[in-house]
């Protein structure tokens, strides 16, 4: 609390005071009191209201200048020093009584808030642990079902492989929807071949890109980026996933085609990369459609079309949140009705990888 | 022809695991119970260990270390456990390769013979055999009437599926899988265009009318 502010706000307090000396003044003057008593005084309890005030702001305004900064914080800012929990269990102990209440009430509910704030970390983390252990038993089943459906081929297997695959993906998007919420660093950056990982991603695909007689083509790849592969092989998951799921409309006589290509750009510079570029020849996304098309939950006109299948709005979402966890670039570019094509940017300096850590 | 020892808790995998590899020409035995896994894999001797990690008694990575301890067999390392881990403590513990689940049966089933292939040296392949023609895996080339003949990676693919069939109709969705899952994402025309080369390799070796045609379904051996 500054002193201006604080000498406004006992303005009143100030005004009663003079009132009352004012009218003890004419009441002594009117009983032949001396004017020099009276002004004297008058004097001294100017003085002892001048100081009783200065001992009440100094006392604690120290109190009063932290509340002011927790009052001042701009809480989604998300930084350490912006907690205004911490801050409000680090303020000073004042002496007034009123400080000292509001002082209590404040721990109290700062104390509170933190246990609140500690309680849903933990369920949060439970929950993830349970999503993750949930993921790992439920591809035992799985693997025994394509195991099974090797086993016995016949006409009615390739429509169960490619559900099985469907279930894969959707249970691989569970994973990874628990665990780009989580604080944890819990992906590794390597040198990996861009090829390996396109080859891997389609093969996921294999059955629905065949049974949509989706046709795979595939231009230079021979590059090495930096990147978790099993993330990455997710990302690209969605994005084939998509691809396939949204073909020209019938009667435009488009074979669905899906192509891979790699470019570098910006040689020579700091910012040099790699930029994969996956582009289908499907029925395209509408402009306005496309600014949010990493928004959580946003399904967007094709997501929403009757022939589609249903679409969740949560791929892309992921595919976004994990690139900027491993520091990647992603971008999409379409023509309605022709096609679309999404860009994945891997830097090739190092140095870009190593303060990954703040973006957390 | 190999001995493959199968240690999976899960049943279904288990069986499913056990008919895989019967069907191309292994021979597989499974764990019977999961307490001594490694004692009875170290008597049963065999030729490859498939090991899942997640075992009701002990954990696949301690299996792993024991039969290390008195036997150098071959060691595939099935899980479901995605993390880094795990593969580099399999790896670090003995294990010659590591699968995560849910692996295709193609990718499998390579991985096992490329493992066989390395640990034992004059390793024959995996060899079969229907209707008088041979098919050796190893070497990819297809034998009969004392000839035989060599195939490219996509014919010896493609007859290997259908031998496996065993008589029954594979579609062309299921050939095209088999290919794709070994980075040749062929089309449906280029898939003809194997076959056809497939049927007249084989007439080279005097095999007529192998490969059936079934319309609209798919072929047959």
């Amino acid at each position: 609390m500054r002193p201006l502010p604080y000498v406004k706000d006992v303005l009143s307090e100030v005004g009663i005071f003079a009132l009352a000396v004012a009218t003890a003044d004419v009441v002594l003057l009117a009983s032949g009191s001396e004017r020099n008593i009276v002004l004297l005084v008058d004097g001294v309890l100017a003085l002892g209201g001048i100081a009783r005030l200065a001992v009440r702001f100094l006392r604690d305004r120290e109190f009063w200048k932290g509340l002011d900064a927790i009052a001042r914080m701009d809480s989604s800012a998300g930084h350490l020093e912006g907690d205004s929990l911490a801050a409000a269990r680090m303020l000073p102990s004042p002496e007034g009584a009123k400080a000292v209440s509001t002082r209590c009430a404040i721990d109290n509910i700062a104390r509170d808030g933190a246990e609140k704030v500690a309680a849903a970390r933990r369920d949060a983390e439970e929950h993830r642990e349970y999503v993750e252990t949930w993921v790992h038993e439920i591809k035992t089943p799985i693997a025994a079902a394509r195991l099974a459906a090797a086993n016995h081929p016949g006409p009615g297997m390739p429509a169960v492989s490619a559900e099985l695959d469907r279930i894969d993906t959707y249970v691989d998007q569970a994973l990874y929807y628990a665990r780009s919420s989580s604080v944890d660093r819990d992906y590794v950056i390597r040198e990996t071949s861009l090829e390996t990982l396109v080859n891997d991603a389609v093969k996921a695909h294999a059955r629905t890109l065949i049974e949509r007689g989706v046709r795979i083509s595939k231009g230079d790849l021979d590059e090495t980026v930096l990147c978790d592969a099993k993330w990455m092989r997710f990302c690209l998951s969605q994005v084939i996933e998509n691809a396939a799921k949204y073909p020209a409309a019938e009667g435009e006589g488009r074979v669905p085609e899906i192509s891979f290509a790699a470019r570098r750009e910006r040689q020579g510079s700091a910012d040099e990369c790699v930029v994969l570029s996956i582009r289908d020849n499907g029925r395209g996304i509408p402009e306005q459609d496309l600014p949010r098309l990493f928004d959580k939950g946003f399904v967007g006109t094709n997501g929403r079309a009757h022939d589609a299948a249903k679409s969740t709005g949560i791929g892309l979402y992921l595919v976004k949140r994990l690139c900027d966890k491993m520091g990647l670039g992603i971008g999409v570019t379409s023509s309605p009705g022709r096609w679309t094509e999404v860009d994945f940017t891997f830097p090739m300096n190092r140095l870009h990888f190593l303060d990954d850590e703040s973006r957390l | 022809m190999a001995r493959i020892f199968i240690v999976e808790d899960d049943d279904a995998i288990r069986d499913e695991l056990a008919e895989l590899l019967r069907k191309n020409g292994h021979e597989p035995q499974a764990a019977i119970s999961f307490a001594k896994v490694a004692e009875q894999i170290v008597d049963a001797a065999p030729d490859l260990v498939l090991l899942d990690l997640n075992l009701p008694v002990a954990d696949g990575h301690l299996v792993c270390r024991e039969v290390r301890a008195s036997s150098s067999v071959p060691i595939i390392v099935l899980t479901s456990r995605t993390g880094e881990i795990d593969e580099v403590m399999s790896m670090s513990l003995g294990a010659d390769d590591f699968i995560a689940k849910p692996y295709s049966p193609h990718i499998l089933l390579a991985h096992v013979e490329a493992i066989l292939r390395r640990a034992q040296r004059g390793y024959e392949g995996t060899k079969l055999e229907r209707g008088g023609v041979t098919l050796d895996i190893s070497r990819s080339t297809a034998s009969a009437n004392d000839r035989s003949v060599e195939l490219t990676k996509n014919e010896m693919r493609i007859l290997a599926v259908l031998m496996r069939a065993d008589g029954a109709i594979v579609p062309r969705e299921t050939i095209m899988c088999e290919l794709w899952d070994s980075d040749a994402f062929v089309d449906d025309n280029t898939l003809t265009v194997n076959v056809n080369r497939l049927r007249s390799a084989l007439e080279r070796i005097g095999v007529k009318d192998y490969l059936v045609t079934h319309r609209g379904q798919g072929y047959s051996v």
